[in-house]
């Protein structure tokens, strides 16, 4: 033992500086500071994707882009959105977070952290290549299928979608990785005394969302590969005329799809269940049920995924099968946001930004829910399935179930990251802005659907003007608003009041033992769990 | 010399590769088990015959 | 009155945005459009009701938790409740919470299977009218099975459509009430979904498949719908438009259908020779529909994905391997093989207006009968 505390101590001394450090980065805060830079960039060229889409749509007719162009922005908004910037994001926090939660002088597999890490700038790179090439001569067709990659439509597409299934194959190959990392910091890195059921629910929300992610990601990789067999060696697994099935495509990919609806939230609502008992004073209402919920979550997210897929003609027998399933969802779901509700039932609350994002999230979150058990009803869905109603739905779900929950988290310890308070002025500006504009671009949207605006199309017909303008300009506000995010994150790294160990009056857990910023192995001698 | 880059015990870290090289394996299992792949495979060289 | 409850009915939905929604209810639609089967009546009825108990969770929610934020604050020397989730509240909720969804649950769930097996099974009866809908890129085919009749439907411009532009269609899709109706629907090339909201369903159209959906239209009327599974370039284009009419009417229409359709047969067949103006006239009006959505009215196409007909090496080359393509198609790309589609003097016509168009002079006047030798 003594060995490896002197060794310990040299290593100490030569940690690499300058870029070396973060390229040869072994040290989970620094691979966490890193994972969150470039979530925040691909945030920001996913923002930029979404708000050509809305400017697009602001009034009927063309107006700046081709139909193609305008198909493959919004293939890369989703697709950056999703594996560009909220899974990374929840990486980064989870890099950052757990070792210093449970007591671990880092993550447990450090060389791996690191490729992991780095696999993601080459894939981002051949998600923009896949963007590009069309423009250059002998490019071929851009890509216009949607982030679902529907066959046989993704077969048309020139060679940009074979960059698109490289990206996805390095993204996925960079969350399992890190996923495996993440599984195993926990189960062997806790310091002693912290059982399972003692560890924070973030913890336990990126250990269910890991086994998830290894269990589902695979899953798409095969998908896409299959693909690019049929697009390039003459295979048809997917070609009618050849034998295959087109439909086989859509089940691949929502078995994979749906599960990551959950990967994206349940990181978020790990963090929430850091941030209401901090800012309610008093402990989370039902932990175990929590995080039984949570497992409930993912068995039956595993098993539902045809419910984004009413319309291709399945069985009576099969449809009633999955509308149940989904509809059960609710349960654990109604169960972890009542628990939410009982934290901060009879709590002493105050609202610092990071509560307000939490309390945002816990009533949006819920209408997103309820719009989902809407669209769970097979009799309704075949109304709303592929309309606006869609894109309301899971924006309702995914910006507060996701963006809210993780801005939350970055608020609740962006202190203990850079040592540094953040402008809590400018920050609770930066969230009734974006609230609010939030709902006013998404809510409309819902109307659309109803009466009759089918998703992902470049022009409509004048009765959808009115919705659709209004949606826009609330669209613009909602996207520029988050440069004053940018703003505040720059203000709070550069400078400011200093942070105090323990950040928040009401905060428990052991990151706030260590000073802000904690130093370079976390926790060199294990703290002692009572 | 070698580097250590986390300051855990030689125990920890051989546990830490196993369980790490087990979830990799089991990872690379669910990809093929989802690529209908080696049906077709089987499929081909039995039509080859 | 109907349409009253309806509108009231989606305000209550309207908890922060009443304002900014109020000036636009009174033209555009809040909900779904009125229902024109029985079954989209049930369809709507489920949705009132899901939509009903979702709204009435959802003030519950907002309520506790605006009641807590109001009373339980710090600023108001709250003292928080250490012991609350040890009390028996705590301790029986992951029991009774999960009970009380599980019962709303059950009610949305019983009350969706009813109507869903309504609409999930075809009834077997005579009498049903077979329709066989099939997508493509980017216009409808329709095809009465019985009656023999198949009308292609596209489209209109925006000067031909005004204001009805993208929800307009140079054929109608006309079909007569009171008579249950089987629609079958396929694609040609990839996936796309039919849906006419006032119908009340939504059906995937996939290559290599047929599925099916039903209905029985009780109300004369226009109505309107879009495609709905993303289809590539154009999938904006691709409006549905339903015409229901008396069922004596729909007798009429489908021999009226009918006789044009024999009529045009018996001028493909006719052997003479067709004269260049003649042809290219014919040609002119079936490029504008069939062709330019992809190749543009100016011959230019749409680059990358659609190329060019002007000067290109296939309208100035040989005129067998442009008939060629026409018949055709070109495997891995978005060109169609057109000859189950067209008959031959039109395939004659427009191969003629490409080879004689935009600068392109090769002064040829494909006949029906090369085309016919071709195929």
């Amino acid at each position: 033992m003594s060995t490896t505390a002197s060794a310990l101590h040299s290593e100490h001394e030569h940690h690499p500086y300058g870029w070396r450090r973060w390229l040869f980065s072994t040290n989970h805060k620094d691979i966490g500071t890193l994972y969150l830079l470039f979530a925040l960039t691909m945030f920001f060229l996913g923002g930029l994707s979404a708000m050509a889409i809305r400017a697009e749509l602001l009034y009927p007719g063309l107006q700046m882009l081709d139909p193609d162009l305008y198909n493959n922005i919004l293939t890369n908004h989703a697709l950056i959105m999703i594996f560009g910037a909220v899974m990374p994001a929840g990486a980064g926090i989870a890099n950052w977070m757990i070792p210093l939660m449970i007591g671990a002088p880092d993550m447990a597999l450090p060389r791996l952290n690191n490729l992991s890490f780095w696999i993601l700038p080459a894939a981002a790179m051949m998600l923009v290549l896949s963007f590009i090439v069309p423009f250059f001569p002998g490019g071929g067709t851009q890509v216009n299928t949607g982030w679902t990659l529907y066959p046989p439509l993704s077969v048309q597409v020139g060679m940009s979608m074979d960059f698109l299934i490289f990206a996805i194959h390095l993204l996925g190959i960079s969350s399992v990785l890190a996923s495996i990392n993440i599984i195993v910091t926990i189960l062997n890195m806790r310091a002693p005394g912290m059982t399972m059921f003692k560890m924070p629910i973030f913890c336990w929300a990126w250990f269910v969302t890991a086994f998830l992610l290894i269990l589902v990601v695979p899953i798409i990789a095969g998908g896409v590969t299959m693909l690019l067999f049929d697009r390039h060696f003459g295979t048809s697994f997917f070609n009618a005329a050849g034998g295959g099935d087109p439909v086989l495509f859509q089940h691949l990919f929502w078995f994979f799809g749906h599960p990551e609806v959950y990967i994206l939230i349940l990181p978020a609502i790990g963090a929430l269940a850091q941030v209401i008992p901090a800012f309610s004073r008093k402990p989370l209402f039902g932990y175990k049920s929590t995080v039984g919920s949570m497992l409930v979550i993912a068995t039956l997210g595993m098993v539902v995924w045809a419910h984004h897929q009413y319309t291709i003609g399945m069985s009576l027998g099969t449809v009633s099968y999955f509308m149940i399933g989904t509809i059960l969802i609710s349960i654990p779901v109604g169960l972890i946001i009542f628990n939410f509700i009982a934290t901060m039932w009879r709590g002493a609350m105050t609202f610092e930004t990071p509560m307000l994002f939490a309390t945002a999230m816990v009533l949006l979150f819920s209408f997103g829910g309820l719009t989902g058990v809407m669209l769970a009803v097979i009799p309704a869905d075949v109304q709303y399935h592929d309309s606006m109603f869609v894109v309301a739905h899971f924006h309702y779900v995914l910006i507060p179930g996701a963006i809210y929950g993780l801005f939350a988290a970055v608020f609740y310890w962006l202190p203990k990251w850079t040592g540094h308070m953040y402008d809590e002025k400018l920050a609770k500006i930066f969230f009734w802005v974006n609230m609010i504009s939030f709902n006013i671009t998404f809510f409309p949207q819902h109307f659309l659907g109803l009466a009759g605006m089918p998703r992902r199309i470049i022009d409509y017909n004048v009765i959808f003007a009115e919705f659709n303008f209004l949606s826009s300009v609330a669209g613009l506000i909602y996207g520029f608003s988050h440069l004053l995010f940018l703003y505040i994150i720059i203000k709070a790294i550069r400078g400011g009041q200093q942070a105090k160990n323990k950040v928040w009056e009401g905060a428990t857990g052991l990151e706030w033992e260590l000073p802000s910023p904690p130093p370079f192995h976390s926790w060199e001698t294990a703290p002692k769990i009572k | 010399m070698t580097t250590v880059i986390t300051p855990v015990d030689d125990a920890t870290r051989r546990r830490n590769r196993r369980v790490g090289l087990l979830l990799g394996v089991f990872a690379v299992a669910v990809f093929l088990s989802s690529v209908p792949f080696w049906q077709k495979l089987v499929q081909a060289a039995l039509d080859a015959q | 009155m109907h349409s009253r409850m309806k509108r009231s009915y989606s305000l209550w939905l309207l908890p922060f945005l009443l304002v900014t929604a109020l000036p636009a209810q009174a033209e555009y639609g809040l909900n779904f459009p009125p229902p024109a089967t029985t079954i989209a009546r049930d369809i709507y009825n489920v949705h009132m009701l899901t939509m009903g108990i979702s709204t009435l969770l959802l003030i519950g929610v907002f309520g506790v938790v605006f009641f807590a934020i109001w009373k339980f604050r710090k600023s108001r020397g709250y003292e928080p409740d250490q012991n609350f989730h040890k009390t028996w509240f705590g301790t029986w909720s992951w029991i009774f919470v999960p009970a009380v969804v599980l019962g709303i649950d059950l009610t949305i769930a019983s009350s969706a299977q009813k109507v869903l097996n309504k609409l999930w099974v075809v009834p077997e009866q005579e009498g049903m009218l077979d329709v066989k809908v099939t997508g493509h890129q980017w216009y409808w085919e329709f095809e009465f099975l019985d009656e023999e009749v198949r009308i292609e439907s596209r489209a209109k411009t925006e000067e031909e459509a005004g204001e009805l532009y993208l929800r307009d269609v140079d054929h109608r899709l006309v079909l007569p009430t009171g008579r249950p109706i089987r629609f079958m629907h396929t694609s040609a090339d990839v996936n796309h979904a039919m849906w006419v909201p006032a119908l009340g369903f939504k059906k995937d159209a996939i290559p290599g498949y047929i599925t099916e959906t039903w209905a029985e239209i009780d109300t004369e009327g226009v109505y309107r719908g879009q495609c709905a599974e993303l289809c590539g370039t154009w999938h904006a284009k691709m409006p549905i438009v339903v015409e229901a009419v008396s069922p004596e009417r729909f007798t009429e229409w489908v021999a009226e259908a009918k006789a044009a359709q024999a009529a045009a047969d018996a001028e493909a067949a006719a052997d003479i020779e067709w004269a260049l103006p003649k042809l290219m006239e014919k040609g002119k009006g079936l490029y504008n529909t069939k062709c330019a959505s992809c190749h543009q009215i100016n011959g230019e196409g749409l680059a990358p994905a659609f190329p060019p007909l002007k000067d290109s090496a296939i309208a100035t080359g040989p005129a067998a391997a442009h008939i060629d393509i026409v018949l055709n198609g070109k495997p891995g790309s978005a060109m169609p093989p057109w000859k189950g589609l067209l008959n031959d003097l039109e395939i004659a016509a427009i191969v003629t207006y490409e080879r004689n168009s935009w600068g392109n002079d090769t002064g040829d006047a494909v006949q029906p009968r090369d085309v016919k030798a071709a195929r």
